[in-house]
């Protein structure tokens, strides 16, 4: 059998279905068991949560605007036009703003707590992050924790360190998807190039310095 | 001429709260430092007075023991860099403290199981009030301020550190509620380092991601249409 662990490009992939990989994603998933890295999952989750924010602020400046209102009749019209323009502008987070926008007036909006609102949606945006990790678009996903081999990490990321991943977040999921503790074989599938280059680059290393077995870990590219 | 009003913004919420978020962390470190009251029931008060004096530091003294600690924050976003930043901060307690340490060691001798547990329950009830009313405060800020983003990150952060205090309240394990209540300490010193202007919401960012893993799973998990096309959205 062969582990098959993902990069956050996939993960994301896999979440939406929009994204131009979320079919292959879809397949691969009902396909055979993947493997998450807790560190590919918190990329996730800093994903989600940097965009959620960028979207939210503008929902703010509405809120800021409406708190205004001088009657609640005044305050559901600002509503309504703040998020149609949001929306006209967005046109791709349509969804998403509606989906605020119902929130909000399920929350029961009024001028008098309109500043209590941020809080409803923070608390909301972390809850919705935290549930990252476990995704479950298909529902043949096997998704599990990593276990990782503490002393081969060690010996692993001494070695790849030299290689330059393009930054800190990838040096990490690729050292922890060779260190699992398992004795299957190991696939690590990406859609990103570089990720892929550097990964193949620090294998030829790692089996080199006698690290890891010839054939125990692959990396795959998904495009 | 009437006065004019003044817009506020998360600073100034954060500095308002101070003294209150330094007695989180030094709960969170320390939760017996708040066991005064229980020893003096005991009719064993005399003994602990150096325990009441640390309710009492001079703000240079407050501001000295955060900024060592928040030289002690992780580098990387990872659960084990957050381990070793813990040991860290420890290691700066200790040596700041070192009188302390024979106290809080005799405490949980004469102190019984039950009410160690209750003393750790009431530290955790407490930090959570605060937490909340502190976010109440900067919920009327994010609307308000010019930099909204940092304000609302901050919220979010906060959030997730009253989150954590509520598992922490639920599990029964010690090393499950020192995991939660480790969480709270590195997001509360990461907050007081933006505060401070030394840290920065990038690593905010990256510690809300990361601990935010560690929360117990409340719902099941769903991606409304909206939110699933923000992941890949410019």
């Amino acid at each position: 059998m062969t582990i098959n662990c993902w990069d956050t490009n996939l993960v994301i992939a896999l979440l939406n279905p929009h994204d131009r990989l979320h079919a292959t994603a879809v397949e691969l998933a009902e396909r055979e068991p993947i493997i998450i890295s807790q560190t590919v999952q918190a990329e996730a989750r800093l994903t989600f949560l940097r965009k959620f924010n960028t979207a939210v602020i503008e929902v703010y400046k509405i809120l800021n605007r409406a708190r205004r209102a001088d009657s609640e009749m005044e305050l559901q019209k600002m509503l309504i036009d703040g998020f149609k323009a949001l929306i006209q502008r967005r046109p791709e987070l349509k969804a998403f703003y509606e989906y605020i926008y119902g929130l909000i007036q399920e929350y029961g909006i009024r001028i008098d707590n309109i500043g209590k609102l941020p809080r409803m949606l923070n608390e909301h945006a972390i809850k919705k992050a935290a549930n990252i990790q476990l995704p479950r678009a298909s529902k043949t996903v096997d998704i599990k924790t990593v276990d990782i081999d503490d002393s081969l990490y060690q010996r692993v990321s001494r070695e790849v360190r030299k290689v330059n991943f393009k930054d800190l977040v990838d040096f990490q999921i690729f050292c922890e998807y060779c260190s699992l503790k398992t004795s299957e074989n190991i696939v690590i599938t990406t859609s990103d190039r570089e990720f892929y280059k550097k990964g193949k680059k620090s294998l030829n290393i790692l089996i080199s310095k006698g690290i890891i077995p010839k054939d125990k870990v692959d990396v795959r590219l998904i495009y | 001429m009437g006065a004019t009003a003044v817009r506020y913004g998360y600073r100034e919420v954060l500095d308002f709260y101070f003294d209150d978020i330094f007695g989180i962390i030094l709960g969170a470190l320390k939760p017996f430092l708040s066991s005064y009251e229980f020893l003096r029931r005991k009719h064993v008060g005399w003994k602990f007075r150096k325990i009441l004096e640390m309710r009492h530091l001079s703000e240079e003294e407050k501001n000295a023991l955060i900024e060592e600690f928040i030289t002690c924050l992780p580098e990387d976003p990872t659960y084990r860099a957050y381990l070793e930043s813990y040991s860290k901060i420890l290691g700066v307690f200790e040596r700041r403290f070192r009188d302390v340490l024979p106290l809080l060691e005799e405490i949980s001798r004469i102190l019984t199981p039950q009410e160690q547990e209750r003393i750790v329950r009431m530290q955790v009830f407490k930090s959570r009030g605060v937490i909340e009313s502190l976010r109440e405060s900067l919920s009327e800020a994010i609307l308000d301020t010019e930099e909204p983003e940092q304000a609302m990150l901050i919220d979010q952060a906060l959030a997730l550190a009253s989150m954590l205090i509520v598992e922490a309240l639920k599990e029964k394990s010690p090393d499950r509620q020192g995991e939660y209540m480790l969480g709270v300490l590195i997001l509360l010193l990461r907050v007081e380092g933006i505060r401070r202007g030394v840290q920065s919401p990038e690593k905010l960012y990256n510690d809300v991601a990361v601990i935010s893993g560690k929360l117990r799973k409340v719902e099941s998990f769903e991606v409304p249409e909206g939110l699933a096309a923000l992941l890949t959205s410019a």
